[in-house]
């Protein structure tokens, strides 16, 4: 069974390449813009992944996995956790609760931009964690005995 | 202006009905396909079409009705494509109406 | 929320249903895969007018243009994973390769099938061919040509079949 490498089918690949980056895009979009419209981290990641998967099951593999390495899964994952980890237990530091950015005093801001920032910064960890889980299960999936 | 919205939404809705009632009454997968594929198409182009001009809409929805729709008319014909070349490639034969011994009769090439 | 919107959806709605027939009846994989393909550009539709009809249009179309990209990804896996497998069964069982005996799964039915085998059964009377009586319900109806069966050759064009590493 080959899931990777490049389709036989040129109409496809041609498709796929023209629509892979603009989904990725979009994910892009839905991550910075979870404030106001649907979506968010988790969506988002899922979007950002679907870019990077389109290409590993349509496009030649040296090409694709030139793209989006192997290791990105992984340690996007990691910095994704990383970073949700991170900005979530600042606030307890200053005392206050797990996720409670607004406690956080920043001089020459105001609390309601530390929340916005906080907000933000915890959705690119989310999308960032989800995108490299999601590219980790493809890969895993599609593991050949060859580059085990 | 409202009008002209109501006709081409009535249009994609018309072609979206002979999509989903050929894939219902057609008699092998090829001719299903062809009915998804293609009318399909032509029904997502009217309908967003005729969305593009409601009223309820502003410019930035418009810019994104239109990438919608440059996404679906790309996208769905090329998605038919690799489920029916997957299909032919493992075997699914197109139904043949004719029988081949009356075309070879028909032909004058008939040996019983 | 303009009536005839709410129309448009109604209808939408009632093909979405009919097309869910075919997922569940049809008689290949391939068929419910391509009418699962007509029911996910059907639901692009749907979140559409609902957007225009709930006047809220910016929200619903990011969420139609997300439906539609994830959409896609189904048709080219799946595609992809069926067309390697060549061991002559689909995911139905249905013994379905290329040279093989014709499918159980794809006896055509419907008007149109009928209506092809009348025209059939008429031609061969006016030709002079004995046609074995069409007494078997399973009768997978005209025999295809001998040497025409299935891709002989590879359907690759010759710059095509490079990719596969």
């Amino acid at each position: 069974m080959m899931m990777t490498g490049a389709y036989p089918s040129v109409v496809v690949r041609v498709t796929c390449a023209l629509l892979s980056p603009f989904i990725a895009m979009f994910g892009l979009y839905v991550i910075a813009h979870g404030h106001y419209g649907p979506g968010g981290g988790f969506a988002g990641g899922v979007f950002v992944a679907v870019g990077a998967i389109l290409p590993r099951l349509t496009l030649p593999e040296e090409l694709s996995y030139r793209i989006f390495p192997r290791w990105i899964g992984p340690a996007a994952g990691g910095v994704g956790l990383l970073l949700f980890l991170l900005v979530g237990l600042a606030p307890m530091l200053v005392g206050a609760e797990f996720l409670d950015y607004g406690a956080v005093e920043i001089p020459g801001m105001a609390a309601s931009r530390v929340r916005y920032l906080g907000i933000l910064i915890v959705e690119v960890g989310v999308g960032l964690a989800v995108f490299g889980a999601m590219l980790m299960i493809f890969d895993v999936l599609t593991l050949r005995d060859d580059d085990a | 202006m409202i009008i002209v919205a109501n006709v081409l939404i009535g249009a994609g809705l018309f072609f979206l009905a002979v999509s989903t009632f050929a894939l219902l009454i057609m008699p092998d997968l090829y001719t299903r396909a062809h009915a998804v594929a293609k009318s399909e198409t032509l029904a997502l182009i009217l309908l967003f079409g005729g969305v593009l001009f409601r009223p309820e809409l502003d410019v930035p929805a418009v810019g994104r009705l239109l990438f919608i729709l440059a996404v679906s008319v790309i996208a769905n014909p090329t998605a038919v494509h690799a489920l029916l070349r997957a299909s032919h490639r493992s075997g699914a034969l197109p139904w043949t109406v004719v029988d081949q011994r009356i075309a070879d009769a028909e032909l004058g090439r008939y040996q019983p | 929320m303009s009536p005839f919107i709410v129309f448009a959806l109604l209808v939408v709605a009632i093909l979405i249903a009919v097309a869910l027939y075919r997922v569940w009846a049809g008689p290949t994989v391939f068929d419910r895969l391509v009418a699962v393909a007509l029911v996910s550009v059907n639901g692009v539709v749907v979140i559409v007018l609902l957007g225009v009809a709930l006047e809220r249009p910016n929200l619903f179309f990011d969420i139609a243009l997300g439906f539609a990209s994830l959409a896609f990804l189904l048709p080219i896996a799946l595609g992809r994973y069926f067309e390697d497998r060549d061991d002559g069964t689909s995911q139905d069982g249905h013994p379905s390769a290329s040279g093989r005996p014709q499918p159980l799964g794809i006896v055509p039915h419907g008007w149109v099938a009928d209506r092809g085998r009348r025209e059939n059964l008429r031609r061969a009377e006016r030709s002079g061919v004995h046609l074995p009586a069409p007494s078997d319900p399973d009768d997978p109806g005209p025999v295809p040509p001998a040497e025409g069966r299935g891709p002989q050759v590879p359907l690759d064009g010759p710059d095509d079949g490079e990719g596969r590493s």
